[in-house]
């Protein structure tokens, strides 16, 4: 019967790009997100905001997405299963992708942050200290930022 | 093809399917079921009547998943076969007519009375669910739209079924077979697939999509209560993927399974000419 | 797992705390001035229209004092306002504030200030600027009764403790999507503000921050993202809202002390899609809310947050929900008790699977999916509700799986686990005392109002369809003769030679089955296809009447079959060996072909006397004799009146009489001037009926004979007895077998030869020849 053979014909190329789309997601490239339909792996708020949106690749390169720089950090405090392989986060002036590690942060009160934390990044210190300026703002680096997430966000019950 | 050659047999078909007991079996079984359901879901006072239509409907799509491939795919799988097995489908064609006028007047005649089939089982659901005091008119007919052109697609494998086999017995056989494939086996696989390879929503989509039985399914729950997200992922996906074409889309791939069926079976019976 | 981020209270050094301190110290300040001044300048109002006195609000602020009322009447009005003053704006009229897509429309700075009663229209729209149809900075704004069109953000209040928003009516912009759109209300540490009778459409979100104590009220929320967002928000009360078609309802992160009842939340749909979620919420109180229809009912992550605090669910009806609760996988110590669970598609859910089965206590609930009993009758199941579902378990764990849901291969899988404890699944939870019946619905919940009247007519008009559908095949319709001509055509043309074919061959793959046919047939003329079983008699007829493909030429009637042998085969009344009727009178299966070959119904009552049918005719086919339906068959064949006859085997089947009946009647039709083709085994047809004869030999090449050398081919072995002369005999007989004859003695004194037909001649002529004298000779027909 025809009919059956094409079944199994589309069954076997789905099959095929179904492996081809699992061994993609090994690549080290920033996950894409779907504004306003993907949530966030932290808070489970809808991420609309690219500005502010962040990302992970574990180590067995599963995609974790955020609607925030603070909310990446302490899902990764919180899961030392899942360690992080790659972080991502936006260029607040570009919108671009940036590796987290080697970004510059700034931290200040920013009222449209989705979670309050206040916390986005730049590629280059000086674009990160030009803006820390305009919005009374303190610069860190990845590292620094994630001791000042742990001591003032992350905080026990 | 001569529409008025092309009608007369159509005709023919049409009073041989209504014959069918088994056309008003599952028919009247299908109207049953949905008439009960119907009463139970939707008494329009205490819980139930939060409710509404959409989440009564949506209980009648399992039953439909059921009950209408297995009318087009039984009628479909008879009509040729047993044809041919009689006799009759020689002399037919001794007669001043041509394949083409036979076959689609024959295909039409099957969906004709495949169709009243369905709205008989619309209908006695309806006056259910009326009586009860609910529905929905425009989304009560989308759902039966939905469910004709599924009942047209599996009319249509019926039919290719029906051209390739000799015998009514082993044509319904087959039927049965193609049936439970659709209904049980493909979306089993895919369970075990899910599980096994967890794909991503858009292949999760497409493995859907390939089932005339699924795009039903997601049409039913799209036009019944506007969203895919009851499917998780791969409804979310579908609806980010299409927007406001996803009723199309749904509609257009059923119109493929329903002209690659039939062009199918009708290629395989021109093909037949040259046989013994 | 989950860890609180910090509250409100320890934020960083530059965080809310300093802006409370601000705002309550501004407070302050505001109550003295009012307290010291207000018994000294009596309050006056201002009057604003489009004819004076003032016609320009700016200029009535300018000259207004605290405690002034600014009547404005209808009219437009620059947008643009920013009031500096403690005063009261009392639109008359709803006079329209306009921003000209620029900026605020009217900023708030001075406490105790009031907005009443305008048409608050056209912010701007730049990002990150929080453009606002009002932005209040001061305590204890007063903002009731507007309306706002196409603003970014609707009201904000930021670090304006105690303001009031009251009764507006609050879209964003209509054309943006729900992420570009600003918020419909928005509040900025403003503690005890209080959020009443609002009606909030197509905006973004009600989202508030750092506010303690503040009151949502009696508000209507409808289409918008978060219907209302909490964010570090203490001592939140959240009573008889109602949120319709959101993202998310009531989404509480952050905060404690909150308590949200009465609220009726339906159809929050879309990738979050939480009628109410927790994040980190502590000492929740959660009551009497009307949860239905929702992509989820209840999420938990992380609440309550501290191991003291606690998350309360009494009372609260979930319908119809897709998952009425789903928790985080480590949410330990929530209590449901006394709701009502009611046909949601999946009672509880653990988000990834896993979960401890008693982390949580349900107790009292209504579970519509309940099967147990009640023996005492206290209103209490005798047995444990247990939410035990295998694909239930299965979607938990891998969500894309929900894809399946409604399938009947779930419903199969979820079947076969139930009747086979083998692959029981673990029960998520269990509540030990589960409520037999539901309390009643308060009586002013609104429910789903069905159409009935239409319902009743799409329901008559499908069974009405299934009945027109099969009043289809009463409809005879009468024949029509429309396309008649060509019968007419061919009659005039009246060719001489009816039916020839040419080179005509045909092979099943490999295997030849017809070879080099060639005649040619007149009108009243019959040709008889004669050749052993498998020869290509029917193949032939097939070929003639266009069912197959064929090699060479066949016309009828001048019509090539091969390019019209639709038409051809209307010229041909085709009888087979045997015809398969469909289960019919024998009328209407005369009523069915003619009308495909587009007779008129008189001529079936014609035919049917003809043939001695008449009688016969309302009788089912069925119960016909074998003579009767072949008879039956040539009144079919004969429906057309066509020139002719191609008939295969047609009395096979029949037995001597019908048979001898049977040749009658095609005997007639060839003296009518029919052309006949027919197939036959039997000589005595051939005889009576055929002028020639077509000899087929499936591989050799087919021959056409006269029907004396038919005959004499078809008996080509004669035997001979011959008389000889006195002792010729035996040297007769050794003469002609020694010249390669087949002769013997018999034992009454003559030879027997055996010899060809058409060589019997010859062998007489040759004894003759050598001097034999033959007597007298016998022709026996061979075998
Ligand atoms: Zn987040």
């Amino acid at each position: 019967m025809k009919y059956m053979q094409f079944l199994t014909l589309g069954c076997l190329l789905g099959a095929v790009a179904l492996f081809a789309a699992c061994g993609a997601s090994n690549a080290v490239g920033a996950p894409e997100i779907y504004y306003g339909q993907d949530v966030c792996e932290e808070c489970s708020m809808i991420i609309s905001d690219a500005k502010f949106a962040a990302a992970t690749l574990d180590l067995k390169g599963n995609a974790h997405k955020f609607d925030d720089i603070g909310g990446m950090l302490i899902f990764h405090m919180d899961h030392p299963e899942l360690q992080a392989r790659a972080y991502f986060v936006h260029d607040y002036d570009t919108g671009a992708w940036l590796r987290g590690e080697e970004a510059f942060y700034v931290r200040a009160v920013l009222p449209d942050a989705p979670m309050g934390d206040g916390i986005v990044a730049f590629a280059e210190r000086a674009a990160a200290e030009n803006f820390a300026a305009r919005v009374q703002g303190q610069v860190f680096k990845f590292d620094e930022l994630r001791l000042n997430v742990h001591l003032t966000l992350h905080a026990q019950p | 093809m001569e529409l008025y050659l092309f009608w007369t047999i159509a005709q023919r078909e049409l009073r041989e399917a209504l014959r069918n007991k088994w056309l008003w079996f599952y028919a009247v079984g299908f109207g049953a079921l949905a008439f009960a359901l119907a009463q139970a879901g939707m008494a329009s006072a205490g819980y139930a009547g939060l409710g509404g239509f959409g989440r009564t409907a949506a209980s009648l799509i399992n039953a439909l998943l059921l009950f209408v491939p297995l009318i087009g795919l039984t009628v479909g799988a008879g009509v040729i076969a047993g044809e041919r097995e009689r006799g009759t489908l020689m002399y037919l064609l001794a007669q001043p007519v041509n394949r083409a006028e036979v076959f689609f007047g024959k295909a039409l005649g099957a969906a004709l009375a495949v169709l009243a089939a369905l709205a008989l089982g619309f209908g006695l659901a309806g006056i259910g669910l009326a009586s009860a005091g609910g529905g929905e008119p425009s989304t009560y007919l989308a759902l039966g739209g939905f469910a004709t052109l599924l009942a047209l697609a599996s009319l249509g494998l019926g039919f290719v079924i029906s051209v390739l086999t000799r015998k009514s017995a082993t044509a319904s056989g087959a039927a049965l077979i193609l049936w439970l494939a659709l209904v049980f086996l493909g979306d089993l696989s895919l369970i075990g697939a899910t599980m096994a390879f967890r794909p991503p929503p858009s292949a999760m989509l497409t493995l859907l999509l390939l089932n005339p039985l699924q795009v039903f399914k997601l049409g039913a729950i799209y036009s019944l209560r506007a969203t895919l997200d009851t499917l998780g992922a791969a409804g979310q996906y579908a609806q980010l993927q299409f927007g406001a074409m996803l009723t199309w889309v749904l509609v257009g791939l059923l119109l493929v399974w329903i002209v690659a069926a039939f062009g199918l079976a009708f290629a395989l019976f021109n093909q037949k000419r040259n046989a013994a | 797992m989950s860890k609180r981020r910090g509250w409100f209270g320890n934020f960083n050094r530059r965080g809310g705390l300093t802006f409370l301190k601000l705002a309550t110290l501004g407070a302050l300040v505001a109550i003295l001035a009012q307290l010291g001044g207000a018994d000294a300048l009596a309050a006056t109002r201002l009057v604003v229209s489009p004819q004076g006195p003032y016609t320009a609000i700016q200029d009535a602020l300018r000259d207004a004092r605290d405690g002034d009322t600014i009547e404005v009447r209808g009219g437009a009005y620059r947008g643009n306002l920013v009031i500096e003053k403690s005063v009261t704006l009392e639109g008359v009229d709803q006079p329209i504030l306009d921003g000209e897509n620029h900026g605020t429309v009217v900023t708030i700075n001075a406490p105790d200030t009031t907005l009443r009663g305008f048409l608050i229209q056209n912010s701007g729209v730049e990002p990150d600027q929080n453009h606002a149809g009002v932005t209040a900075n001061a305590p204890r704004a007063r903002v009731e009764k507007n309306i706002f069109r196409q603003v970014l953000f609707g009201i904000f209040f930021a670090q304006a403790p105690e303001s009031i928003a009251r009764e507006n009516d609050i879209t964003s912009r209509v054309e943006y999507d729900s992420g570009r759109k600003g918020d419909g209300i928005r509040l900025w540490a403003s503690p005890r503000a209080q959020v009443e009778n609002n009606h909030v459409h197509n905006a973004r979100d009600m989202v508030i921050w750092y506010s303690e104590g503040v009151r949502i009220v009696n508000n209507f929320i409808e289409t918008g993202r978060y219907g209302v967002h909490l964010m570090y928000c203490d001592g939140a009360t959240i009573e008889n809202n109602r949120l319709l078609n959101n993202s998310v309802g009531i989404y509480t992160m952050y905060s404690k002390n909150v308590d949200i009842q009465n609220n009726d939340v339906r159809g929050q749909r879309g990738p979050s899609g939480y009628a109410l979620g927790f994040k980190d919420a502590d000492n929740v109180a959660v009551q009497r809310n009307l949860l239905v229809d929702n992509r989820g009912g209840i999420f938990l992550d992380g609440t309550p947050f501290t191991p003291q605090g606690y998350a309360r669910f009494t009372e609260n009806v979930l319908a119809f929900n897709d998952i009425a609760v789903t928790v985080m996988p480590a949410v330990k110590g929530v209590e449901f008790s006394d709701n009502v669970f009611w046909e949601n598609t999946e009672q509880m859910a653990v988000h990834g699977g896993g979960g401890k089965f008693d982390a949580n206590l349900w107790q009292n609930n209504f579970w519509s999916d309940y099967a147990g009993l009640d023996a005492n009758a206290d209103g209490i199941g005798d047995t444990p509700y247990r939410a035990e579902k295998f694909f239930e378990n299965m979607t938990d764990r891998e969500p894309l799986l929900r894809a399946l849901l409604y399938s009947p291969a779930a419903q199969a899988l979820e079947f076969a686990a139930t009747s086979f404890p083998l692959v029981k699944p673990l029960p998520k939870f269990q509540d030990a005392a589960p409520r037999l019946a539901p309390p009643p619905l308060p009586a002013n919940v609104e429910l789903a109002r069905g159409k009935p009247g239409e319902m009743f007519l799409v329901a008559a008009f499908l069974l009405g369809a299934a009945i027109a559908i099969g009043a289809l095949t009463l409809q005879r319709g009468g024949t029509r003769m429309t396309k008649s001509t060509d019968s007419k055509l061919a009659n005039e043309i009246a060719p001489t030679v009816v039916v020839s074919a040419r080179a005509v061959g045909k092979a099943y793959g490999k295997t030849r089955v017809l070879e080099q046919v060639n005649f040619e047939l007149g009108a009243g003329q019959a040709l008889a296809l004669w050749g052993p079983n498998g020869a290509g008699k029917t193949t032939l007829v097939k070929a003639l009447l266009g069912l197959i493909p064929f090699e060479g030429e066949l016309v009828i009637a001048n019509l090539p079959v091969k390019r019209d042998a639709k038409h051809a085969r209307g010229r041909v009344g085709y009888v087979p060996q045997e015809v398969m009727f469909y289960d019919w009178t024998v009328r209407a299966t005369m009523e069915f072909y003619a009308r495909l070959k587009r007779v008129e119904s008189q001529r079936i009552d014609a035919l049917l006397e003809q043939l001695g049918l008449q009688t016969h005719a309302r009788k089912n086919v069925s119960a016909l004799s074998g003579g009767l339906k072949q008879r039956l068959a040539l009144a079919l064949a004969l429906l057309a009146d066509p020139p002719i006859l191609l008939l295969d085997e047609p009395t096979a089947n029949l037995d001597t009489q019908a048979r001898a009946e049977y040749l009658k009647l095609i005997a007639a039709q060839k003296r009518a001037g029919k052309t006949i083709l027919f197939a036959s085994h039997r000589l005595e047809e051939v005889e009576a009926l055929a002028d020639r004869v077509l000899w087929l030999d499936s591989e050799k090449a087919a021959r056409l004979l006269t029907l004396h050398e038919w005959r004499a081919e078809n008996a080509p072995v004669v035997e001979l007895t011959l008389w000889l002369g006195e002792g010729q005999r035996e040297r007769a007989n050794e003469f002609l077998n020694a010249n390669g004859w087949n002769a013997h003695l018999n034992g009454r004194s003559a030879v027997i030869l055996r010899a060809p037909a058409r060589e019997k001649l010859r062998a007489l002529q040759t004894l003759q020849a050598h001097g034999f004298q033959v007597d007298d000779f016998e022709i026996e027909r061979a075998l």
